[in-house]
């Protein structure tokens, strides 16, 4: 907390005040498009068909229209952002219960996460170290292949170097998070679970595996209005089955 | 209930969108969002009572720098205290230990969490940028509760949902509940903070906090 205090709050402030908002915003597309192919992998290992076709849309619109993922263009275009993650995967396979962690750097996540963004982080680095220069080794005299993979690989230096600027922008917001709460430590953690347990109840309601199939592509982007957790659904977190139970029959 | 700023920055990236609606409409800073247009539908009275307190936000927000954040506060105090049922929400949010505590201990903390409410209000509309706020439609719950969807249109097109969880209370609907982005709900949050206080120091304790955190927003900080 005092290292958030004294070292990441502020630069997270200062990158706030002095970049832009369009380029904040454009950091933040562009590093999200990047991961849209792991979106759209997990989607498939969820039989999420819906939202693993949405995601190739975004894709392709913004990274061509969208000028390689600085542009949103997708979400416009009626594609929105689709949730998938290697945790979320996992949820949707049956690792349902997992202890939550507050880490540094990674922040707050659970076991499940923790397992989910290590494998992801391992399967990206044998992708962008050893599968670009195989195929620009392997590329024919002559091909343009070269040139994609050394753009690619570009762009893989890129994100890398963008991510982090996407972390400030996450904690200049938990900075503000903090302020408003009496108890920081119990409202995040609240915040965490119930808005990860929205993506994870929308995994199931629409994987293939938990028989939950037909409304795929619904997405979670920010112009979505969905109906509340709870009463509404089930599974629910914790302190939402709490105060549903609480809410029923109090009038006063 | 969820105070929002006007400026929140725009991710895609799941974690990063997240905090930044999370931290727009825990209401944290800057200004907040203002109705630029309503649209409730006609007749209905949890969609009415969305609006009236659209309405008034609205009004104080193009009035904040006149009125001050002490005008804020008194001008919005008795339009909280009409929309919201900030006693059950208090007694929700406290929880199973609701039960053990005296009456003025009860009273203690509906007022210190009527104060915070309304600080934090105050506290965060006090200017107007040309968000949109709009009352979008209600939904029937089985147990006899409305839900009120609303989303807020900021001036660079950008779009924010708040669903209001609406109650017919005996002295009319009132809102009990906000959900961020139709998931995050703002008493769920509020009670895993008070739980968190209330274990570790007691209703005093709760009380303590509570107040703190008004006087906090109250003094502009």
């Amino acid at each position: 907390m005092r290292f958030n205090h004294s070292v990441i709050y502020p630069a997270a402030k200062a990158y706030h005040n002095i970049v832009p908002e369009q380029v904040r915003t454009s950091v933040g597309n562009f590093v999200t498009n990047l991961n849209e192919p792991f979106v759209f992998a997990n989607d498939v290992l969820q039989l999420r068909v819906g939202a693993a076709a949405t995601t190739v849309g975004r894709f392709a619109v913004n990274s061509t229209v969208g000028v390689g993922g600085l542009f949103d263009v997708a979400t416009n275009q009626k594609l929105p952002q689709q949730s998938g993650d290697f945790g979320q995967t996992l949820y949707v396979w049956g690792m349902r219960n997992s202890p939550y962690l507050v880490l540094p750097v990674i922040g707050p996540t659970n076991v499940r996460d923790l397992i989910g963004t290590t494998v992801e982080f391992a399967t990206a680095i044998p992708l962008f170290a050893t599968a670009i220069p195989a195929v620009a080794a392997a590329a024919p005299a002559g091909s343009s292949l070269p040139h994609i993979a050394t753009a690619a690989n570009n762009v893989s230096v890129a994100g890398s170097v963008a991510t982090p600027f996407t972390k400030l922008d996450q904690a200049d917001q938990m900075a503000e998070l903090e302020d408003s709460s009496i108890d920081f430590y119990s409202m995040l953690r609240s915040v965490v679970n119930q808005k990860r347990q929205a993506e994870l109840d929308e995994a199931v309601q629409t994987s293939g595996w938990t028989g939950h199939a037909g409304n795929a592509g619904g997405g979670t982007g920010a112009d979505q209005i969905i109906a509340p957790s709870w009463p509404v659904r089930v599974p629910q977190t914790k302190e939402q089955d709490l105060v549903a139970n609480a809410f029923q029959g109090v009038k006063e | 209930m969820w105070p929002t700023r006007s400026k929140a920055s725009k991710s895609n990236a799941p974690s990063f969108r997240f905090w930044r609606r999370v931290a727009a409409c825990l209401g944290l800073a800057l200004t907040l969002l203002l109705p630029r247009a309503l649209h409730s539908e006609g007749g209905d009275p949890a969609a009415a009572n969305v609006s009236v307190l659209y309405s008034a936000l609205l009004e104080t927000m193009k009035q904040a720098k006149q009125l001050g954040l002490k005008g804020r506060y008194d001008k919005l105090a008795p339009v909280l205290a009409k929309s919201y049922d900030l006693p059950l929400m208090s007694r929700i949010a406290v929880g199973a230990r609701w039960d053990g505590l005296s009456a003025p201990q009860r009273q203690s903390i509906v007022n210190a969490f009527t104060r915070m409410t309304t600080a934090t209000y105050a506290s965060r509309f006090d200017g107007f940028s040309g968000e949109a706020l709009e009352v979008q439609q209600t939904v029937d719950q089985p147990n006899g509760d409305k839900l009120v969807k609303t989303r807020i249109v900021q001036s660079d097109g950008k779009v924010i949902a708040l669903n209001y969880l609406v109650r017919n209370t005996g002295n009319g609907w009132r809102v009990i509940d906000v959900y961020l982005n139709g998931t995050i709900s703002e008493l769920a949050s509020r009670r895993a903070e008070f739980g968190a206080i209330l274990k570790s120091g007691g209703p005093d304790a709760l009380v303590a906090s509570l107040n703190k955190q008004g006087d906090k927003l109250l003094k502009g900080s």
